[in-house]
C-alpha cells in the first residue's frame, strides 16, 4: 500500500462571461487567477498493473479579476473532496530502469462541497416575497472527476517522490454565481510512502 | 578441529594479504540469456552449477567456466527453483507453469513432469536419498512427492500465506518450510507430522537453512538472521538473532555447519561472516540466492544469482574484508 501527500497548482479553463437567460454575468471560477491546493490518498495494489484507494484534496483559490467588472473582487474559494481513484501502472520490478521508476494514468471521480466568499452582494435573493440579507457566503454540493498522468521515483525502498499532470472537471451549483462547471488544470508534485513492498517480487 | 583450522586460516589469510581487503571486481560471470536469476544450485562436489534462465536451465562447469549442458523443453515459463540430487542423478526444477519437472540429469531428458501444485512454484528440495521431493508455492501448499513410487504423499496447508522456501534438514528426518506468514513449521518426513512452529520473525520468511544438527538459521524481510535451536522440538528456542542491513534478506547460506556464513540482500549488499572476520560486498543489485561452491579446496567461492547482473561468481578473498 502507498501513502502520498501532494501539493498542487493550477488554473481555471472556460469562457470569462457566462450567458444566463440572455443576461451575460461574469464567470465566477474561470476568473479567479488560479488555485493551489493539498492531496492525501492511500492506494492498494489489486494487481502488477492495478492500484484502486480513496484520497481527500482541498483546494484553495482567490484573487478574481476581470477586466472592468468588479463583482467577485476579493472573493474567495475552496473546494473539500473525497476521491475514489482507480490507477493503472506498470509492473513493479527490482531491477533496471522499473525498480525505482513508476508510470501511471490515474481516473479518480471526486465528490465533495465548496464554499464561495464574496465581499459585495452579487444577486438580490428573495424568499417568501422578501429579500434576504446580503448573502456572502455559500456551500454547495460538487461533484466531478479528475484524470491525472504522471510519474514517481523512489528514493529508498520505502520512500519515493511523484509529479503528475491532472485535468479535471466539476459540476457545482451556487446561488451566488451562474456557472455550473468548471475545468481545471494542476501541476502535484508530492511524496509517497510504501507501506507494504512488493513481497512477491519474484513471480508477480 | 580441521573445520576451525580452516575457518582460522580464513582470517590469517587476509590479514597477511592486505591486498585482498580492497574491495575487487574479479569475479566470474556466467552467460544467461536473462540477467534475471532467480536460483542457483551446485552438484554435490562442487565441479558444475545449475542455473535456471527463463524456461530452461543451463549447466556450466565451474572451472574452467564452460557450458556442459542446457535443459530444454520442461517448462513454458519462468523457472523459479531448481534443486541437484546428491548423487547427481536427478535435477528438479519449479516456477510459473506451477509444473514440477524431474530431469535426468545425465541424459537431459524428463522423467516425470508433475502438475499437483496448482500456484507458482516458489521452492524445490529434493532429500539426500533421492527419495522424496519437496516443493512449495504461492497458494499456501508443501507437497511431499515420493520421486521412488512417484505417488503423492501429503499436501500440507498449514501455512497461511506464499511458501517462500522448504528444505530438509541434512540427515533427512525433517524438512522446514517458510512462509509470508512469518512462520517456519518444521515437520518428520516419515509421516508429515509437523513436530514444531518457529515464530521469531516479524515479516516474510525468505530462506531456511540446517547448518548442523538440532539447528535451524532462517532469514527474511525484517532483515534479521535468526540462529534456532531445535534440540528439543517441544520447545524450541531462539540462540541468536542479528539484523544485517535494512532490507529484505533474500538469500543465506552455511560453510562449514554453520561456522561461515553467507548473507546476502535484497538491496544487493553481502556478507561473509565467521567468528573472526567479515567480509563485505556491494553488487547494486538485488540478490536472488547466494551458495557456497562445496568442497572448494583453496579460498572459499560464492555463487549469486542476481536481478539484473545474471549469475556471478566471486572468490571470498576479493571482498573488503574486516577482523572482528
Amino acid at each position: 500500500m502507498n501513502l502520498s501527500a501532494e501539493y498542487f497548482e493550477g488554473k481555471f479553463h472556460g469562457e470569462d462571461l457566462t450567458t444566463d437567460k440572455d443576461f451575460v454575468y461574469p464567470s465566477f471560477y474561470n476568473n479567479l487567477e488560479g488555485f493551489t491546493g493539498l492531496a492525501i490518498k492511500a492506494l492498494m495494489k489489486t494487481n502488477p498493473y492495478l492500484s484502486l484507494g480513496i484520497g481527500a484534496e482541498a483546494i484553495m483559490a482567490n484573487n478574481w479579476q476581470l477586466d472592468d467588472y468588479l463583482h467577485y473582487d476579493g472573493a474567495e474559494m475552496k473546494l473539500l473532496s473525497v476521491t475514489p481513484c482507480l490507477r493503472l501502472h506498470n509492473r513493479y520490478k527490482t531491477h533496471n530502469f522499473h525498480d525505482r521508476t513508476l508510470i501511471f494514468i490515474e481516473l479518480a471521480p471526486m465528490l465533495g462541497v465548496v464554499q464561495i466568499n464574496i465581499e459585495e452582494p452579487v444577486f438580490d435573493i428573495f424568499q417568501d416575497g422578501n429579500f434576504l440579507e446580503p448573502l456572502l457566503q455559500d456551500r454547495a454540493f460538487t461533484y466531478g472527476v479528475k484524470c491525472h498522468t504522471g510519474a514517481g521515483y523512489a528514493l529508498t525502498q520505502l520512500l519515493g517522490i511523484s509529479a503528475s499532470y491532472a485535468i479535471g472537471y466539476y459540476k457545482v451549483s451556487s446561488v451566488l454565481n451562474n456557472d455550473r462547471n468548471f475545468v481545471t488544470s494542476q501541476f502535484n508534485v508530492g511524496i509517497y510512502l510504501k507501506l507494504m513492498g512488493d513481497k512477491r517480487y519474484k513471480y508477480q | 578441529m580441521i573445520r576451525r583450522l580452516l575457518i582460522f586460516q580464513l582470517f590469517l589469510f587476509a590479514l597477511l594479504q592486505p591486498g585482498l581487503a580492497q574491495k575487487g571486481k574479479n569475479y566470474t560471470v556466467f552467460q544467461t540469456d536473462s540477467n534475471i536469476i532467480y536460483d542457483i544450485c551446485f552438484t554435490s562436489k562442487g565441479a558444475a552449477i545449475a542455473i535456471p534462465d527463463q524456461h530452461n536451465i543451463k549447466v556450466y562447469s565451474v572451472d574452467p567456466v564452460a557450458l556442459l549442458a542446457e535443459f530444454t523443453g520442461g517448462h513454458n515459463s519462468q523457472i523459479l527453483s531448481i534443486d541437484i540430487a546428491g548423487d547427481s542423478s536427478i535435477l528438479v526444477s519449479g516456477g510459473k507453469d506451477s509444473l514440477l519437472v524431474v530431469w535426468d540429469f545425465v541424459t537431459k531428458r524428463i522423467i516425470n513432469t508433475l502438475n499437483h501444485h496448482h500456484a507458482i512454484i516458489t521452492s524445490v528440495k529434493i532429500s539426500l536419498d533421492n527419495r522424496f521431493l519437496l516443493s512449495g508455492d504461492s497458494n499456501n501448499k508443501v507437497y511431499l512427492y515420493d520421486l521412488a513410487n512417484r505417488s503423492l504423499i501429503k499436501e500440507i496447508s498449514d501455512h497461511t500465506n506464499d511458501i517462500t522456501t522448504v528444505v530438509f534438514s541434512n540427515d533427512g528426518k525433517m524438512f522446514a518450510s517458510g512462509s509470508g506468514d512469518k512462520l517456519i513449521h518444521i515437520y518428520n518426513t516419515a509421516d508429515s507430522e509437523l513436530l514444531a512452529t518457529l515464530s521469531g520473525h516479524r515479516n516474510w520468511v525468505r530462506e531456511i537453512i540446517f547448518p548442523c544438527d538440532n539447528q535451524i538459521i532462517s532469514s527474511g524481510d525484517d532483515s534479521k538472521i535468526i540462529t534456532w535451536d531445535i534440540s528439543n522440538l517441544q520447545r524450541p528456542r531462539i540462540l541468536n538473532q542479528r539484523r544485517f542491513g535494512r532490507s529484505w534478506i533474500t538469500g543465506i547460506d552455511a560453510y562449514q555447519d554453520g561456522e561461515v556464513l553467507a548473507v546476502a540482500n535484497v538491496k544487493g549488499r553481502i556478507r561473509i561472516e565467521s567468528a573472526f572476520s567479515e567480509y563485505t560486498f556491494n553488487l547494486n543489485r538485488p540478490v536472488n540466492k547466494i551458495a557456497f561452491k562445496p568442497h572448494e579446496s583453496a579460498f572459499m567461492v560464492v555463487a549469486i544469482a542476481t536481478s539484473g547482473k545474471g549469475v556471478i561468481m566471486m572468490n571470498v578473498s576479493s571482498m573488503n574484508f574486516r577482523s572482528l
